[in-house]
């Protein structure tokens, strides 16, 4: 059985790029099909994504763990970071249905999560935020 | 590491800019600032050929948004040409097709503004 992949950067825009090259080495290593791969580049952008842009208001950036798995065709994503408390209950919900002067720019990330991801769970431990993704891939 | 490009050009009076590649957190931003720049010029009729783009996250959403709000409020408008299936996908996941036009190709996009 394969490791767990693992990547421990600060949390910057400058490095989102390599936190989504990780999910390029996990669906080599697996021969994950296309359309999976780009879920889990979206699952993890996004969830990396609000990480950078939100856990870090008014401070430098802290550090942003990835760990991503894949077994028993279950493809796992975890985030861990030690920026302020954030759940995922408190993610704001967008509109979907408010046009487009009433539309807020934001709040699709968590909207996008929720939609592709199986499973999500959070926690948050010794200062720091847990977020596990899982997502069932066909092979 | 995937590749992000962005060309502009006229086509009867209408901007259309064609993207290819990834439009993500790390690329939206030059999305972001091709529609600004479009603006700036006093160009608010703008399409947005999508047919090169494989994948779109919110990052992309969030910079088409903008686009359409600032086109709009300049008497344009924002439209969107050959938006393949897995970005069709992520599109209508956020609502966005009740938001902005979609056509099959560019041509047909830009002639849509008359």
């Amino acid at each position: 059985m394969a490791t767990p992949l693992r990547l421990t950067k600060s949390a910057t825009p400058a490095n989102l790029t390599l936190f989504l090259t990780l999910v390029d080495v996990l669906a080599d290593r697996h021969g994950l099909p296309d359309q999976a791969r780009g879920d889990l580049r979206l699952l993890t952008e996004e969830a990396c994504t609000n990480v950078v842009m939100h856990a870090f208001p008014g401070r430098e950036p802290g550090e942003l763990t990835l760990e991503l798995d894949y077994a028993d065709g279950v493809a796992s994503v975890t985030l861990i970071d030690d920026g302020v408390a954030f759940s995922p209950d408190d993610a704001p919900r967008p509109d979907l249905g408010a046009d487009w002067q009433s539309r807020r720019e934001g709040g699709v990330g968590w909207h996008l999560i929720r939609n592709l991801s199986d499973e999500l769970a959070y926690d948050r431990v010794d200062e720091k935020n847990h977020l596990t993704l899982r997502k069932r891939v066909a092979t | 590491m995937r590749s992000f490009d962005l060309q502009t050009r006229s086509e009867g009076g209408v901007t259309v800019v064609e993207v290819a590649g990834s439009v993500d957190a790390v690329t939206a931003p030059r999305l972001a600032e091709a529609l600004e720049a479009a603006l700036a010029s006093g160009q608010a009729r703008i399409v947005v050929d999508l047919g090169g783009v494989a994948y779109a996250s919110s990052a992309a959403l969030r910079a088409l948004l903008a686009g359409v709000k600032g086109t709009r409020a300049a008497g344009g408008d924002l439209r969107l040409a050959a938006v393949g299936g897995e970005v069709g996908k992520v599109f209508e996941m956020a609502g966005f097709d009740g938001i902005v036009e979609r056509f099959d190709d560019a041509a047909t996009a830009a002639a849509s503004f008359g």
